[in-house]
């Protein structure tokens, strides 16, 4: 299936860059250099994933391929691309806008639910966002977990947040929607390959498995910038 | 199941997901105060109101400026 005209919409960025506040207005100004791409740690340890192509399709407005990719979620913010731009793009800003849009469109949430584990669960009751809990079995062997840490230097093993603190965090979660989408993120059950099936298991070697899910619909994505890379691409 | 990312959308153009798009980031972005995103605040709230006295009182100290966006919640009328 080819790419036609109506797979791209001219206007889109156009109507979008008031909405994004200033952070992505000047993609339409990118010389296509590559120069993001060239020095991006992700882009060295996989190759399909091009920040250069994603501001090409951007301008065009080929929202489709860009929602729908593997390749908007490799990103981790360095940054990187941002500083050696010659022309001022935010590019992490617009993969952060982006991640959000995929998410509405039903792609990506398998992604997110990965950050649960690092996340105190229960951080309404306790004020404590990130988990006190090492889980890198180098760090936990050689120096110890951040409670054994803290208790060594004269502290109590967790932070301790005061009740106004608490009632703050409260507050701000409830306004700003953060309790809503952690309820969301919980919803979202991954699939393992004890429960997969044959033909799931056949896809699983190409392409990424969808997700099952509990309340929220996530869609299969696409490596659609490439194949995918890996260390042996990196090194060659 | 979908192969690629243009059988996955199927019959719908980038423009009517750039159109879904664009009304999900003016939702998100916009400063209008709807009786349902209120009613999504106000647990939050409650929740500072009644956790002692002295978050009450600073809650109620933003009575003034919170007014006129409740009562645009309230009758879905702007203030002039």
């Amino acid at each position: 299936m080819l790419e036609q005209v109506k797979d791209w919409d001219d206007d889109f960025y156009e109507k979008f860059k008031p909405i994004a506040m200033g952070f992505v207005n000047e993609a339409e100004k990118c010389l296509q250099c590559g120069k993001c791409t060239g020095q991006c740690p992700a882009a060295a340890v996989t190759p399909s994933y091009n920040p250069r192509k994603i501001i090409r399709d951007l301008v065009n407005g080929n929202l489709k391929r860009v929602l729908s990719s593997v390749e908007l979620w490799q990103c981790f913010f360095c940054s990187g691309c941002f500083s050696v731009c010659p022309m001022d793009i935010n590019f992490p800003f617009f993969v952060f806008m982006f991640r959000l849009a995929a998410m509405n469109e039903g792609y990506g949430w398998e992604d997110v639910k990965q950050l649960e584990g690092y996340a105190e669960k229960d951080y309404l009751r306790k004020g404590i966002t990130v988990s006190t809990f090492e889980r890198n079995p180098e760090v936990v062997e050689t120096i110890g977990d951040i409670s054994k840490i803290r208790m060594e230097a004269g502290l109590p093993p967790e932070r301790k947040v005061s009740d106004r603190g608490l009632a703050e965090i409260n507050m701000i979660s409830d306004l700003s929607g953060m309790t809503s989408f952690m309820k969301k993120i919980g919803g979202v059950e991954l699939l393992d390959c004890k429960t997969c099936n044959d033909e799931q298991a056949k896809r699983c070697k190409t392409k990424p498995l969808p997700s099952k899910v509990g309340k929220i619909k996530t869609k299969l994505r696409f490596y659609n910038y490439g194949e995918p890379g890996g260390k042996a691409h990196a090194e060659a | 199941m979908a192969d690629n990312f243009l059988e996955a959308y199927g019959k719908e153009t980038s423009r009517d997901v750039g159109t879904r798009t664009m009304n999900y980031f003016r939702e998100l972005f916009s400063l209008e105060m709807p009786l349902g995103r209120m009613m999504k605040m106000m647990p939050g709230m409650i929740k500072f109101a009644t956790a002692s006295k002295d978050t009450r009182e600073d809650l109620f100290k933003f009575m003034p400026q919170m007014m006129p966006m409740m009562k645009q919640a309230f009758t879905g009328k702007k203030e002039e």
